[in-house]
């Protein structure tokens, strides 16, 4: 049988070492927590769809990290994809105004044919980083009212 | 002298349910966070390493010897003999249920489970297990409630949530959870326990419908793709 004082010894290791235990338990999970919330944020970007004329919409885009990595951008019409490409085009303009941009962050996507009346169009730059399952899609600038083509 | 006694028995029974929830918590972090917040399983490890040495330095503070926890030899028979006629009964109602399933099979040689097949790894895996079932949970319950029933029925309970929510493991589980504590009460033995251990898993992926074992998947991974 253990003496009072080889129990008292015993016991207040034990509460040590549980209160170790909890408290790396405590401070991993919290670590866990943020390096996924790190990597599940998509990368920022920064653009504008600045131009839609009747044969394409142009703009600018590119990702805050990585200003010279080219960026997929896909177009969607009345919430309906309708074309893709990727940036490459250069922006001597956008460069003069914003020198932290990358060079070669233009688009341009060829719009579809479209029906007589108003239709939204909406750009958006895709990114397959991160830990989610799938892209992400973050949009450029703002939605583009076209005002569409009346019927002869 | 029962009177002083019983304040030392109480503070440490009472330590003893901490440590068997810090164990219990870290399994379930382990099983149900850390592979949603960690997908590529890289951090896996950590908290089952921390676990085990936790584990460790608690036998280390109660002055628990390999001998005491069950590494030993000279009742490895006895253990054995014990556990023979059990694995018997369960081997028979588990074949009886392969039967009417029609899904007695030769397990995979390859894929998820297969390592299992392997008598080195499987054993091994099994030892691992059991040593923090029996060594650490089991005597830890005895330091609660003595041995006997209610500390066997712990040590099950503990074993089965582990492997929720796949509902045959955890059945099977708290079913060889209960049989192997109690013989590890009457005879500590961790060989004979691993071996017992890595037969019935043998005899469980081998007879059970695979559906019904879901890969012999734990905690949120049963519900991952």
């Amino acid at each position: 049988m253990n003496s009072p004082d080889e129990v008292k010894t015993r016991s207040a290791r034990l509460t040590r070492l549980l209160v170790a235990k909890f408290a790396f338990d405590f401070l991993f999970l919290i670590a866990v927590v943020i390096a996924y919330g790190y990597s599940s944020l998509p990368p920022p970007y920064r653009g504008w769809t600045d131009v839609a004329t009747a044969g394409a919409v142009s703009g600018w885009v590119c990702k805050a990290d990585s200003i010279d990595s080219p960026v997929e951008v896909q177009l969607f019409v009345d919430n309906k994809f309708a074309g893709r490409t990727t940036t490459g085009l250069e922006r001597a303009d956008i460069l003069d105004k914003y020198p932290a941009m990358g060079r070669t962050c233009g688009f341009r996507i060829e719009m579809p044919p479209l029906a007589a009346g108003e239709h939204s169009l909406r750009v958006f730059a895709v990114d397959l980083s991160g830990t989610r399952a799938g892209p992400t899609f973050r949009q450029v600038g703002q939605t583009v009212t076209w005002p569409g083509v009346e019927a002869k | 002298m029962t009177d002083a006694r019983e304040p030392q028995a109480d503070v440490l029974s009472t330590l003893a349910c901490f440590e068997i929830a810090a164990l219990l918590g870290t399994l379930l972090v382990s099983a149900w966070a850390i592979p949603v917040l960690s997908p590529d399983h890289r951090l896996s490890p950590v908290p089952v390493i921390g676990g085990y040495l936790f584990i460790f330095l608690s036998q280390r503070i109660h002055g628990e010897t390999f001998r005491d926890l069950g590494f030993r030899v000279d009742n490895f028979f006895k253990a054995a003999k014990l556990l023979v006629l059990l694995m018997l009964a369960a081997t028979f109602v588990v074949l009886a249920i392969g039967w009417s399933a029609g899904s007695l099979r030769m397990p995979p040689t390859s894929g998820f489970g297969a390592p299992l097949l392997l008598p080195v790894e499987s054993v091994a895996w099994a030892l691992i297990q059991q040593y923090a079932l029996q060594g650490f949970v089991n005597r830890r319950a005895e330091l609660i409630w003595g041995r006997g029933l209610v500390s066997c029925l712990a040590v099950a309970i503990v074993f089965a949530v582990f492997h929720l929510p796949n509902v045959w493991l955890s059945v099977a589980t708290f079913i060889g959870g209960l049989v192997w504590a109690a013989v590890y009460q009457r005879y500590p033995n961790l060989w004979a326990l691993a071996i017992s251990h890595s037969i019935m898993t043998f005899v469980l992926i081998a007879t059970v419908p695979e559906r019904a074992l879901q890969g012999l998947r734990v905690g949120i991974r049963v519900w991952l793709p």
